[in-house]
Formats: C-alpha cells, sequence, structure tokens
C-alpha cells in the first residue's frame, strides 16, 4: 500500500518530513511507530536540582523556569504504517532531531539520557542522532533506525508466595543521575510507557525498551489507608499518600538493593522479587496546638531516615489530629510535622454542588512547624505526640495557577487577617 | 489558551496542582470575624473486611469506594467525588479497612482487586443470564453510616477469568504496544437503579508488550469478544496545537483476525479459568485506501475541515473514516474490500486554532449538505474521489 498516494499538503510556511523508519535487531519496518521532529534546542541548559525541602518559593520558580523552556519546545509527531514509512506534515521550518519510538525499542528520551550518561557535549549536536533540515514549501527525507532495548522481567509475592498485583515497576539506571537538558524534557510525551511496568493479576512485571547498563530495580506498591476526595481536595494530604518503594531483591533501602546489569537487546527473566512486610511498624501520635492542646486536622507528619536520605515515610493528621505513619522499617527517623492548619469546610455554592471537585477547604489558623527524633526497633512505636505554636501568618496554599500562565483566569488572591489568640 | 497551558495539559506533569488550584480558586477565602473552634468535619466510619474467595485470603492493599446508594445522597454528601465515587481507601495487609468522615447514609461497598470480579460485572453477567434485579441487590454488601455511628461490611471477591494470548502481525512478528480489550459478545442488559450507578473496574484492557503478549483478567464467565485497536494516524504537525495532515479512525481487528464484529470468533471464559492460548494475527495488507478532494459549489468557499466516513452495508459496525485536511484532501485507511455507503461532511472553517500564529478563521462559514453515495471497494484503492458539496437548502 502506497503511503503517499498524493503530495501531502502542509500549510503556507511549513514543510514535510518523509521518510522510514526501521527495527535495527530485525531490519524489518517498525509498525505504527511513533516518528518525533524535535526542534534542536537553540540553547541548553541544565535541568536545576530542586531540594525537596527548599522554600515554596524556590520550588515554584524552578518549576516555571523548567515550564518556560519546555514551552519552547518545537516538536511534531507522526506515525509510521505498514510499512514503517511516514509523513509529518506543517513542521515549521528549522532542524529538527528525528527520532522513532516503539514499544520494546529505546525511547528517545532514553536515547538523550543515555548521551548525557556517557558525556556527550549536549551543546553540540547529539551524536549518532539524525538531523533533518526543514524548509517551507519544501519536502525533506529522513530515515531513522530503532534499537532494540533489554528487558527485564519476573514475578513479585508476598512472604506468603501470593502476588503482589498493580505494584508499578521501574528500572532506575545506577549511576544514573545524569539529567539531560530541561529542553528535552518534552521527549518524555513521546513514549510515556517506555521503562514502565504493572504487575498483573500473577504479580508478573515486564520492563522493556532499556538501553544497556546497571539497574535498579523498584516496585512501588499503594498502601494509602484513606484518599479520594470524600473529604475535601486537599493537595497536601494526597501529596502525603506516597506509596512503598522497594527495591530487588527485596529491600527497602536503595543501598541495600542489588542491581542487574542488561547488555544490549537482552532479555533477563525470572527476576523474582519479594515483598515482606513484616519487619515493618508503624508510628503513630497526635499534632495539637501548644496554646488550648486541641487536634490539628490538617498537617503533614514525614519520617525522614536520618541515614538514608532517599527514604521517608508520610502520613496526614485526621480531623482530630491523630496520625498513624505506616510500613516504618526499623531506624532513626526526623520526624517532621509540616503545614499545620486549622482548616474548615468551605461553604458550598451551587456551581460546586455539580463541580466534581467540591470547595475544598479554608484556612483558619497555620502552625509553627514542628520536628522530633523518633527510633524505630522492633515494634510499633505510639505516642509520638507534637504541640506546635500559632504561625504569625496564616499561610495560603501555594498557589500553583501561576504555573498555568495566570494570564487569563487569575483572580486577586484575598489575604486573610491574621487570626486573634 | 496559551501554549505554556497547553504544554502542561500535555505533560500531564502538574494537572494534580492544577485541578488543585482550580478547587481552590472556585471561592476566594474570607475571613470575617474570629474563627470559632475548628470544625471537625462529622460523619461515621466505615471498617471492613476485604477476602478472596478462591483462596480465604485476606486481600491486600484492595481498593475500597463507597457509593451512595440512592442519587438523592449524591448532593448531599459532602465535598464531591468524581461522578459518584464516595470516599475511598485500601486495605491493609490483614484485608481490614477504615473510611473515616462519611457522611450519614447507604453505601454500596465496592472494593476491586486485579485478577477479581468488580461487583458491577458480576451483577451484569448475573442479569444477562436472567437474575431479577431483587436477586442481585441482595448480593452487594450495604453499609448504613449514621450521623456518629459506623458501618461495617465484609466483602468477598470472586477470582475472575483471564484471556491471555499473543498478538502477531501477518509476517510473524510481534504487535507490540497495540491496545486489546475484550467485550461481552452478547448485548447487555442494562442495570436497574440505583445498582447501574455502582462503578466498574475497567479492567477489560490492556496493551501488549514488547513481545505481543497481552493478558485481560477478571472476567465474569461468559462470551467474550477479544478486539486489537490500532491507531493508524496518532498525528499532529506544526507543533502542540497545530493542524494536524488528516488522520483516520482506529482500525478494530476482532479475534481471530477479521475486520467485521459480526464475523468474530467469541472466546468463552468461564469463571476462573484461564484462556491464556490465544493467538491473534493481524494482516492489513488486504485493505485499501480511499481518497479524494471535498470541494464546495460556492465561489471562494474553500471546504478546510470535516469528515468522510465509510458505513459498510453489511455491518454498521465497521466504519472507517478520515478528517478533510486544509487543502480539502481526505483519506480513509485500512479500508476492507466490502460495499459502504460513503458520507462526506464538510466546512469552511478550520478545525482548530492553535498558537503561533496559525488561528482558526473567524468566519462562521456555510453549511453544507452531507453529500452521501454508495462505494464499492475491490481489491485495489480507490483514489481521486472529486466530491462537491451543495450548500443546505436550510439555509
Amino acid at each position: 500500500m502506497n503511503m503517499v498516494a498524493q503530495q501531502p499538503a502542509s500549510a503556507t510556511g511549513t514543510g514535510t518530513v518523509t521518510g522510514h523508519v526501521t527495527c535495527g535487531d530485525t531490519q524489518r519496518p517498525a509498525r505504527f511507530a511513533t516518528v518525533v521532529l524535535f526542534g534542536v534546542p537553540a540553547e541548553v541548559t541544565a535541568t536545576p536540582k530542586v531540594d525537596p525541602d527548599a522554600s515554596e518559593e524556590t520550588q515554584m520558580a524552578a518549576m516555571t523556569a523548567a515550564l518556560k523552556s519546555i514551552g519552547k519546545t518545537n516538536m511534531v509527531q507522526s506515525q509510521t504504517g505498514t510499512d514503517g514509512s511516514y509523513v509529518a506534515t506543517d513542521v515549521p521550518p528549522g532542524d529538527y532531531y528525528v527520532f522513532g519510538a516503539a514499544s520494546g525499542y529505546v525511547s528517545p528520551l532514553n536515547q538523550v539520557e543515555a548521551l548525557v550518561g556517557a558525556g556527550a557535549d549536549m551543546k553540540k549536536t547529539l551524536p549518532g542522532v539524525q538531523v533533518v533540515h526543514v524548509v517551507a514549501e519544501h519536502q525533506s527525507a529522513a530515515d531513522v533506525t530503532i534499537e532494540r532495548g533489554a528487558a527485564v522481567s519476573g514475578v513479585i509475592s508476598w512472604d506468603d508466595g501470593s502476588p503482589v498485583t498493580g505494584a508499578i515497576f521501574t528500572a532506575t539506571p545506577v549511576k544514573g543521575d545524569a539529567q539531560p537538558p530541561q529542553q528535552f524534557a518534552m521527549l518524555a510525551v513521546a513514549n510515556v510507557l517506555s521503562g514502565l511496568s504493572i504487575s498483573d493479576d500473577q504479580g508478573h512485571y515486564r520492563i522493556s525498551g532499556l538501553p544497556p547498563g546497571d539497574y535498579i530495580v523498584s516496585a512501588r506498591i499503594r498502601v494509602g489507608q484513606q484518599s479520594g476526595l470524600g473529604a475535601g481536595m486537599n493537595l497536601s494530604k494526597m501529596m502525603a499518600n506516597t506509596p512503598l518503594v522497594v527495591y530487588a531483591p527485596a529491600a527497602f533501602h536503595k543501598s541495600d538493593a542489588k542491581a542487574v546489569t542488561l547488555t544490549a537487546a537482552q532479555d533477563l527473566r525470572d527476576q523474582a522479587m519479594t515483598l515482606n512486610l513484616g519487619g515493618l511498624h508503624s508510628v503513630s501520635g497526635r499534632v495539637a496546638s501548644a496554646v488550648d492542646h486541641h487536634g490539628i486536622n490538617s498537617a503533614t507528619v514525614k519520617l525522614q531516615d536520618t541515614v538514608d536520605k532517599d527514604f521517608a515515610r508520610s502520613a496526614s493528621v485526621d480531623a482530630a489530629g491523630n496520625f498513624t505513619v505506616t510500613y516504618v522499617p526499623p531506624g532513626t527517623y526526623t520526624m517532621k510535622v509540616t503545614d499545620a492548619e486549622d482548616t474548615e469546610p468551605k461553604p458550598k455554592t451551587d456551581k460546586e454542588k455539580t463541580s466534581i471537585f467540591g470547595p475544598g477547604t479554608k484556612t483558619l489558623r497555620s502552625y509553627a512547624d514542628g520536628k522530633q527524633s523518633v527510633i524505630v526497633s522492633d515494634s510499633d512505636v505510639t505516642g509520638q505526640n507534637v504541640e506546635l505554636g500559632v504561625d504569625k501568618n496564616t499561610k495560603e496554599a501555594p498557589d500553583f495557577s501561576k504555573l498555568f500562565g495566570g494570564d487569563d483566569d487569575d483572580k486577586p488572591a484575598v489575604k486573610l487577617g491574621t487570626p486573634p489568640q | 489558551m496559551s501554549g505554556l497551558r497547553r504544554v502542561v495539559v500535555v505533560c500531564g506533569l502538574l494537572t494534580l496542582a492544577g485541578v488543585s488550584s482550580l478547587a481552590q480558586q472556585e471561592t476566594a477565602p474570607v475571613l470575617q470575624g474570629p474563627p470559632v473552634a475548628p470544625a471537625v468535619v462529622s460523619g461515621g466510619s466505615v471498617t471492613g473486611t476485604v477476602i478472596f474467595a478462591d483462596t480465604q485470603h485476606a486481600a491486600r492493599f484492595a481498593q475500597v469506594t463507597l457509593q451512595a446508594v440512592s442519587s438523592d445522597a449524591r448532593a448531599d454528601r459532602g465535598p464531591g467525588g468524581f461522578g459518584g465515587g464516595g470516599s475511598s481507601a485500601r486495605t491493609g495487609l490483614d484485608g481490614t479497612f477504615t473510611i473515616s468522615n462519611v457522611a450519614p447514609g447507604d453505601y454500596y461497598v465496592v472494593a476491586t482487586a486485579p485478577g477479581y470480579i468488580s461487583e458491577r460485572s458480576l451483577l451484569q453477567a448475573e442479569l444477562t443470564a436472567g437474575a431479577t434485579a431483587a436477586d442481585l441487590a441482595a448480593q452487594i454488601p450495604t453499609v448504613h453510616v449514621s450521623a456518629d455511628g459506623s458501618g461495617s461490611a465484609t466483602v468477598t471477591l470472586q477470582r475472575g477469568g483471564a484471556i491471555a494470548g499473543k498478538l502477531q502481525w501477518e509476517d510473524g512478528s510481534a504487535a507490540a504496544g497495540v491496545q486489546v480489550s475484550v467485550d461481552p459478545a452478547v448485548a447487555q442488559t442494562p442495570l436497574p437503579q440505583p445498582l447501574s450507578s455502582i462503578r466498574g473496574f475497567s479492567g477489560n484492557a490492556a496493551v501488549t508488550d514488547d513481545r505481543g503478549a497481552f493478558r485481560i483478567t477478571g472476567l465474569a464467565g461468559g462470551d467474550y469478544l477479544l478486539q486489537a485497536v490500532i491507531n493508524p494516524g496518532v498525528a499532529f504537525g506544526g507543533g502542540f496545537g497545530g493542524r494536524g495532515p488528516g488522520y483516520s479512525t482506529p482500525v478494530h481487528v476482532y479475534a481471530p483476525g477479521v475486520f467485521r464484529k459480526g464475523e468474530a470468533k467469541p472466546v468463552t471464559v468461564r469463571a476462573g479459568d484461564e484462556r491464556d492460548d490465544l493467538r491473534m494475527v493481524i494482516d492489513l495488507n488486504g485493505l485499501h485506501r480511499v481518497s479524494g478532494h471535498v470541494s464546495s459549489a460556492v465561489a471562494g468557499a474553500n471546504i478546510v475541515s470535516g469528515r468522510a466516513s465509510l458505513t459498510d452495508s453489511s455491518d454498521t459496525s465497521l466504519q472507517p473514516s478520515g478528517t478533510i485536511n486544509a487543502n480539502g484532501d481526505f483519506v480513509i485507511s485500512y479500508v476492507p474490500a466490502g460495499t459502504y455507503t460513503l458520507n462526506v461532511q464538510g466546512s469552511t472553517v478550520a478545525n482548530n486554532g492553535g498558537y503561533r500564529g496559525r488561528g482558526g478563521s473567524s468566519s462562521t462559514g456555510t453549511t453544507f449538505k452531507t453529500y452521501s453515495q454508495s462505494l464499492t471497494v475491490g481489491d485495489t484503492d480507490v483514489t481521486g474521489m472529486g466530491i462537491n458539496l451543495v450548500v443546505a437548502s436550510s439555509q
């Protein structure tokens, strides 16, 4: 079947790119593969590392900067047919990297990450990546070959041998802090499911499309006690509901993980993982006001491992200020209480009765953060009570609308008065 | 819509934050007078256990959702959930769950776990098999929550059937990354109110892995049609918000490898059965393209958007279609041989604006009559069709 029956039409001032995508391992056409024409960035800047404990302002600034650079991305996506051919129309003039993406093959983002990891100079043209020059009212050609990735698969079980279902698996490069410049962030869209797997009803997982290298396989298990929107939409409550992360073959700390080595296109099977939560404990207590000792109904409690900075477990308080942080391995932790506020549900407007989000909550009073040390050994820890002083300024929730341009539907923020003591 | 905003939506990175900010913007908080003691949200709590019927093991980290029995209760449920969804929780290691701050009322206790039949699927299967509404209502666990009381419920989940296998192209290579789904082979009787509000677990779809393998589980006993959906033209051009070259609708292929639903061979599954040997071969080589150009009978009015669609005369489930691009051209890809009705609807108004100076026309355009003709697709492509649209008489 001829893919280009007639000259494909591009809008005035734009060009057309045609070509073929071939599977490197079989030399067959890559059927229904995604083709990404990614505008060669005018400049590249390192993706800033943001400390998760940094102030909200710092985090917002970093996110805004990242989104601004993503907004400059020029990316055109197309798809191949049965013969591996593709046509991309309406491509603004300029230079483009040409990437192919298909299940089981190394994804565009992984290709770029591998180049960064290998020390390529990202300010120059990426080595080994095809570049096509697009001219208005013209047709350019670019063929691309995609490389088979390695795969790692196995079964995850509970300590009693029954399968762990619905766990989200990823494989992270061991030498992996090589972040591509932020201008390449949009490449992640091209193959969202690449490098991800969810264990099925038999506990089976399979991560494919991995470039050769050493990897740590990890699984995220959602263990949140209560979620959903029933008690009002609260971002910090949702964030506190963190999944439990387990590293292959059976570790809660990344340093105890056993890395797997994958060669190009290797199919590594039977990588069993075990999940034993028997040795884990809970830490519970209450967050209250230092003034009148009433329970504070909105706060996040986070247990941060003092040795492993990647390990933390968190929880939010209930309406009476009580909290339970679940599945905590033995260790020494710093317990931080943040975002403590007295809140009440906002009155419903007619509009919100039909809104799927509901009215949310209103902050009456904010509290200072709290911090104390907690040691978990061989049993559950209870009575971790924290009393917090009133914060001078009642804080507004971070205004995420700023990230969305904030140009057309911003409402003036209403400042809350200082609550009387 | 600013480009930045669109990028964020495409990213999906921060949609959660966006949703939250929308919710927060709905009413600006204005504090009047001194705050009283913080209100403790009233309501009861629901506790319970989820058990797997086949193993009698506790269902670990299963999702449990409370759904209001009466639709009236939904308005009073307090801050809402998505489309009738109430509070939800996950069970712990021992299969128990607690959901607090539940507004008073009667709730269905809906639990889901991979591999197990959702309560909705079970009800649906039994209804289709002839069970009465009363039989059904008695089966689903409900709980009553009073103002400050609590309720409890035990949910037992039945192991479902599985349909698993491999998807291949006609040359023997794996069809990877293809969406696969199963649907009941016979028409389903709609569930009566209020049972119809119980949400199902949409576990009847999967995407083939890099070897073409797929696995769909949690199926109630019955006959199913297995289909693969190939998106032949997910293409967008010109950067985000661009116009796109025109694209075709997805190609539906039914097991064992046919394009008409009526010719599909159902797969029979009994609850708990494993059908893991299914092999489906997709051969798109015998399919053809139908293409042409759409013009208008009005001088100076060019057709720049719209859709050309085919409807198979023997099986209306087969409806390949394609969009009309800015030049008035259309392509319908992957059309099986057969006799069709071709319908063409066109407009002089561009489909979407986008940004970067390629905005759509602001004119309201002319309304054209839908063009219709019979078309037989044999063993070659149909090219060069010229279609002239006339103005609708109602104008």
